[in-house]
């Protein structure tokens, strides 16, 4: 599984050297003037015109994706590519509330809740004809459930989901070991792709609004509107999806109009485009993850008040303000403010580094020269952090080393617990919905992802939390949760980024509430004309 | 007309190098403007890489806010995040300098004396065997090879038969290496050409063992391939600073030049100019004068100037 | 016996074989530089090898000082095979001299530090100030001043350059002296004074020489048997004062006719008739090597190599031509 985000190597390296080319230019006192400042092009004025349907889309991506199934990666670089060509069983409308989508109605649960029985949609076709029957749910669970498959659906499902299967086509019943709740949000969360195709990692064929036409790796991708779509007409007759890696580049594209809608604006450029005219910035509270597992099997951090140590020693304030700009909000534990279970009001570590507690708590434990290394991965804002991190556990006396990690090698540490500290930064949305499935579930003994924390207490608050069907109830296990997970520092973001995109005016109707669920609604958009 | 008579107990102790510097000086003359202004490059980046860590604040702690623009406190501004750019950029030139310093040291330290070998075996199978291994090593580029291995062993300190080598000492390692073939290649065509000399025949004639014969060949050899280490010099301070821009070299909060310029790389657009323009420019500069003072080392032995 | 016995001595060398060489599975082609050369030189004697440019003087003098191996043959100093290991001391006795001083000098030292470099190697010297009084002795014996010693070879004139590598040859005290065209680079007065040098220099050390030019009269000057290569053999051989005067090859006479006159009054003699075109191909291998160049050639040059006959006591000549006509034609040699 690919659970981090980062660029690929081959694209890193290759927009790396460009611009180093361009950094020697530039310093060399050439091209170097129209490049600094004013936004040039549409960012100026305020477009003016029509919404309408038809035109062509253009998206810039922060990076290409290595994987195209969206039964494989739950990555956003894979989903906002893969999501007008594919859907879910159930989608979520405007207000986040998940509605039957190639489902016919909500699932019937059995009494004793471990049978699932779900009516298809009828009448729906895959974008080659084929008609969508339950076979295809059936095969895309079965895939999503098997041990041997890439796929990062695996632990949504694995020791819950007994067997699908399909009693006529437009039926699916899904067996389960024990209750699980949580499964129908795993239902409006998972993509339905043909049968064909679930082994496929350079095409995805679905029953979507777009059909996914074009690949160019590494470059972009060109989704074309499907005419037969079951739903209400999307907007655009096109969708040109472009990678373009360096984030200041996407914004200059951005503001000269190449492209409507730029993903992950760099925080330091947020103000310059929230100047702009004919740009809009949405800076949304989303399920987004500065993952920060401590590695509790070993030494230094097996030791409980060396961990609190470490979580009281943090510059909170300090990446907030200098690499975030402002926009995200103050971390404590895993639950932040776009999934269930936060409380704003519940804020045991400081804001500010509080030293002197810090070195009370690093004396008390007794670790003896204490310092370990800072996994990061290899993002401008998380190399940004890990200084910052580390500069202020400098000053409460702990040494830190930083080892930054391009996706693979990250993930690859992540996996084999190789690591003192790892920090990554993950959209959980996707896969999770407002969850927090994929982050929480680690405090659990038995994940494949544990860091080495071993608490019953919260094994059985985890149990409960995704067997449980009631909302409120789930909330407010996951709140318990999280107060234990914080107090034994166990999972220690020092913020909660926000997802920030910033599109041109020339577009209108990007859904918000899609958004919070780090959904990006292409087919929605309708462009000024 | 007064004449100053030497007791020849005096200018017998006049030591040789003086002299020898003398009419190097007279016979050198003047440098030609880009050679002095190379020199002048070179003296600032020393001087920077050397002396100004000396004075700096701490590169790596937050002396000032976000993005200060160039002012008394701070020469060249601070960085994203706050801390001081000539700091950070003295301390960046310092390792540059060092890993270009040390790397081609150890290239021309492994690759003289196998070039030199394997030009007085010409024909061999030692030479033979030599240079194939070399082209090998030098069908991959440079960068390419550092990468890889990097890839391999992570941006960490490794272990290596229960030696710790630091990230810095990596890069100097690979880099090192990479250079062999490069600097083998002088070595050896050099001493292909200057075996056939006839101080060599008459030397083994005299019954001198083949490590002094080679000794004396050195002495011939070294200057060309010294002045070509000495543009390879720009060339490993590039690699390095290419390599920690791509985040493959010494890992923050270490700086390094490449690493500067990347993380600047994200503030071209919002009016801190100083930020990529600065270490941008000590870099260039510096690469340039390694090059225009290497060229003119080059030219003046080629000209065949013997002292 | 003779101090230096030269015994059927051929040198080949190989070329590297080419691509189409291997493609055709053929053997590169060689070339013999020297060609079953057998020559004895007396110790306090010198011989002078004369003859043209290529005909493979220098090989012979590499030879004799180990430089080279010889591909058939072998060649004594003292007893001693000059191809097989040699002690120090073996490897001392012989030493040369060749034509080029700023070639046969690092250029990077100064001549103190050539001429001490194998004193301390054979630890000829015991310490650095011992070794700068020898030095100075070594530069005295060939008359220059001991200031020479801190000066570099760019710094220094031809003749007293090779002045220096002879210094330096000394310096390991050698019997046998090896100088393949110690003047040739030199003008004439300063020949001159090495010539005399060299001379004297025999007298008072009691050295051997096997002096290698193309310079007549410098061989004349020195020299108490001469040998005439020609194409890696040897035509003619004799002792100096009965071989320039009475020349018995027509290859030898030809060389002594193109030698430069000493007196500008005389006109010098037509030169070497240039080897192309040859009046008569050199049919295949075989014959004589000088008979497409040789005035008197006859069919009997074609059938095989003339062996080297005694002609005189101690004089050898490789001509068919018998002697009086020998020397009735030469009169007729254009003049
Ligand atoms: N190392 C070598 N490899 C191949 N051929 C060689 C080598 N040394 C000499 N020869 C060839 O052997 C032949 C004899 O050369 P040599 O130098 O002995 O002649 P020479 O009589 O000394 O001529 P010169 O008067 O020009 O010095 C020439 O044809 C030369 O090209
Ligand atoms: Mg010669």
């Amino acid at each position: 599984m690919t659970p981090t985000n980062d660029p690929g190597g081959a694209a890193l390296s290759r927009r790396a050297l460009l611009r180093l080319g361009a950094g020697a230019s530039l310093a060399a006192g050439l091209g170097f003037g129209g490049a600094a400042c004013s936004p040039a092009g549409t960012g100026d004025a305020v477009p003016s015109g029509k919404p309408g349907l038809g035109g062509t889309l253009r998206v810039g991506l922060y990076a290409g994706a290595n994987d195209l199934n969206p039964l494989d990666s739950t990555s956003e670089l894979t989903r906002w590519v893969t999501d007008p060509v594919a859907e879910s069983l159930y989608a979520y409308d405007d207000t986040g509330t998940s509605v039957p989508r190639l489902a016919a109605a909500e699932p019937t649960v059995s009494p004793d809740g471990l049978t699932w029985t779900i009516p298809l949609k009828p009448g729906v076709r895959f974008h080659n004809g084929d008609p969508f029957t339950a076979e295809h749910v059936v095969a895309c669970l079965n895939y999503a459930n098997n041990t041997s498959s890439p796929s990062e659906w695996i632990i949504y499902f694995f020791g819950y989901l007994a067997e699908a299967s399909a009693p006529d086509p437009l039926t699916v019943r899904l067996q389960l070991v024990k209750r699980y709740g949580l499964l129908r949000s795993h239902l409006g969360n998972m993509p339905i792709s043909h049968k064909d195709f679930l082994t496929r990692k350079d095409a995805v064929m679905g029953t979507g609004p777009y059909k996914l036409t074009r690949v160019t790796i590494g470059t972009g991708y060109v989704l074309d509107r499907n005419p037969d779509y079951h739903g209400p007409r999307p907007g655009p007759d096109q969708i040109a999806i472009d990678v373009i890696p360096d984030g200041t580049t996407r914004t200059v594209n951005l503001q000269e109009g190449k492209i409507h809608i730029a993903t992950q604006v760099p925080p330091q450029m947020v103000r310059v485009l929230e100047k702009a005219p004919g740009l809009a910035v949405y800076k949304v509270d989303a399920p987004v993850d500065l993952l920060a597992y401590p590695r509790i099997g070993k030494a230094p951090f097996d030791n409980p008040l060396f961990r609190q140590a470490v979580a009281y020693g943090m510059d909170r304030k300090g990446v907030l303000d200098t690499v975030f700009q402002g926009d995200a909000t103050i971390g404590q534990g895993p639950v932040g403010p776009a999934v269930i279970g936060w409380d704003p009001a519940f804020t045991p570590y400081p804001v500010v580094t509080d030293v002197d507690r810090a070195r009370g708590l690093l004396q008390q434990s007794g670790v003896k020269d204490p310092s370990f290394t800072l996994t990061i991965s290899n993002r401008a804002e998380m190399r940004s952090i890990g200084q910052l991190l580390a500069e202020g556990w400098k000053k409460v006396g702990i040494d830190v080393n930083i080892e930054v990690l391009d996706g693979g090698p990250w993930t690859q540490k992540w996996i084999t617990g190789k690591y003192d500290f790892i920090m990554g930064y993950y959209q959980s949305g996707l896969g999770s919905g407002n969850a927090n499935f994929l982050t929480l579930s680690p405090a659990e003994t038995t994940n494949i992802l544990n860091s080495g924390y071993t608490n019953p207490e919260v094994d059985g608050l985890i149990q409960r939390t995704w067997a449980s069907a009631d909302p409120a109830e789930r909330t407010g296990l996951i709140k318990q949760l999280n107060t234990t997970l914080v107090r034994d520092a166990v999972m220690i973001p020092p913020v909660y980024p926000k997802t920030v995109i910033a599109q041109s005016k020339r577009v209108t109707g990007l859904s918000q509430g899609a958004l919070k669920l780090s959904r990006l609604d292409l087919a929605s958009l309708r462009i000024l004309s | 007309m007064t004449s100053v008579t030497v007791p020849d107990r005096i200018s017998g102790a006049t030591p040789a190098w003086r002299s020898r510097l003398r009419s190097w000086a007279r016979k050198t003359g003047r440098p030609a403007p880009l050679t002095a202004a190379g020199i002048a490059l070179l003296v600032g980046f020393t001087v920077l890489a050397l002396v100004v860590p000396l004075f700096a604040p701490d590169p790596r702690a937050t002396t000032g806010l976000p993005l200060e623009s160039p002012s008394a406190g701070h020469f060249m501004g601070t960085d994203h995040l706050g801390r001081d750019l000539l700091a950070r950029t003295a301390a960046g030139a310092r390792l540059s300098l060092a890993v270009g310093f040390f790397s081609v040291l150890l290239g021309l330290v492994l690759a003289v004396p196998l070039g030199m070998v394997a030009a007085y075996r010409a024909g061999s199978w030692l030479d033979d065997a030599v240079m194939r291994v070399l082209e090998t090593v030098q069908a991959l580029p440079v960068f390419v090879f550092a990468m890889f291995v990097i890839g391999l062993t992570g941006t960490g300190s490794s272990s290596v038969a229960g030696i710790t080598l630091s990230m810095s000492t990596k890069v100097v390692l690979l880099l090192g290496i990479s250079f062999l073939p490069y600097f083998a290649r002088v070595a050896r065509a050099q001493t292909l050409a200057e075996v056939h000399e006839d101080y060599v025949g008459a030397l083994r004639v005299l019954g001198l063992p083949r490590r002094r014969v080679l000794g004396e060949v050195l002495v011939n050899v070294l200057p060309p391939v010294l002045a070509q280490g000495f543009l390879w010099i720009a060339i490993a301070i590039f690699a390095e600073s290419a390599l920690g821009f791509l985040a493959l070299g010494v890992q923050p909060p270490t700086p390094t030049l490449g690493g500067i310029l990347a993380d600047s790389g994200n503030y071209v657009l919002v009016d801190a100019w100083w930020y990529s323009v600065l270490p941008g420019l000590v870099l260039v500069l510096a690469v340039t004068g390694f090059n225009l003072v290497g060229d003119a080392l080059n030219d003046r032995i080629d000209r065949g100037g013997s002292q | 016996m003779s101090l230096i016995v030269i015994d059927s001595v051929t040198k080949d060398f190989v070329a590297e074989r080419t691509v189409s060489d291997r493609l055709r599975r053929r053997a590169a082609p060689a070339l013999r530089a020297v060609d079953d050369v057998s020559l004895e030189v007396p110790a306090g004697q010198t011989l002078a090898v004369v003859g043209e440019s290529g005909s493979g003087k220098s090989t012979l003098a590499r030879l004799l000082v180990g430089l080279e191996t010889p591909t058939s043959g072998r060649i004594t100093v003292d007893g001693v095979a000059m191809s097989g290991p040699l002690t120090p001391a073996q490897r001392r006795s012989v030493q040369i001299v060749s034509q080029n001083p700023w070639s046969a000098l690092n250029r990077r030292r100064t001549i103190g530090q050539s001429l001490a470099l194998p004193l301390h190697a054979h630890r000829l010297v015991a310490g650095r100030a011992e070794g700068r009084a020898r030095v100075t002795e070594l530069l005295d014996t060939v008359g220059l001043r001991e200031e020479y010693a801190d000066r570099r070879p760019a710094d220094v004139s031809g003749g007293e350059l090779q002045r220096v590598t002879i210094a330096r040859a000394l310096a390991v005290e050698p019997r046998v002296l090896v100088l393949d065209e110690p003047t040739a680079s030199l003008d004439n007065r300063v020949k001159a004074v090495v010539v005399s040098l060299l001379a004297d220099l025999r007298e008072r050390l009691g050295l051997t020489y096997v002096l290698v030019t193309h310079e007549l009269d410098v061989a004349h000057y020195v020299a108490d048997r001469t040998a005439v290569m020609y194409r890696g053999r040897i035509v003619e051989s004799g002792a100096a004062e009965t071989v320039f005067p009475s020349p018995r090859h027509p290859y030898t006479r030809m060389l002594l006719d193109a030698r430069p006159q000493p007196d500008p009054g005389v006109p010098s003699g037509p030169g070497l008739p240039d080897p192309t075109p040859a009046r008569r191909p050199a049919a295949g291998p075989g014959g004589c090597a000088f008979r497409g160049r040789c005035p008197h050639a006859m069919a009997a040059c074609d059938e095989a190599v003339p062996p080297l006959a005694t002609v005189a006591p101690g004089h050898h000549s490789a001509c068919l031509l018998p002697a009086g006509e020998d020397a009735a034609l030469a009169s007729r040699v254009p003049s």
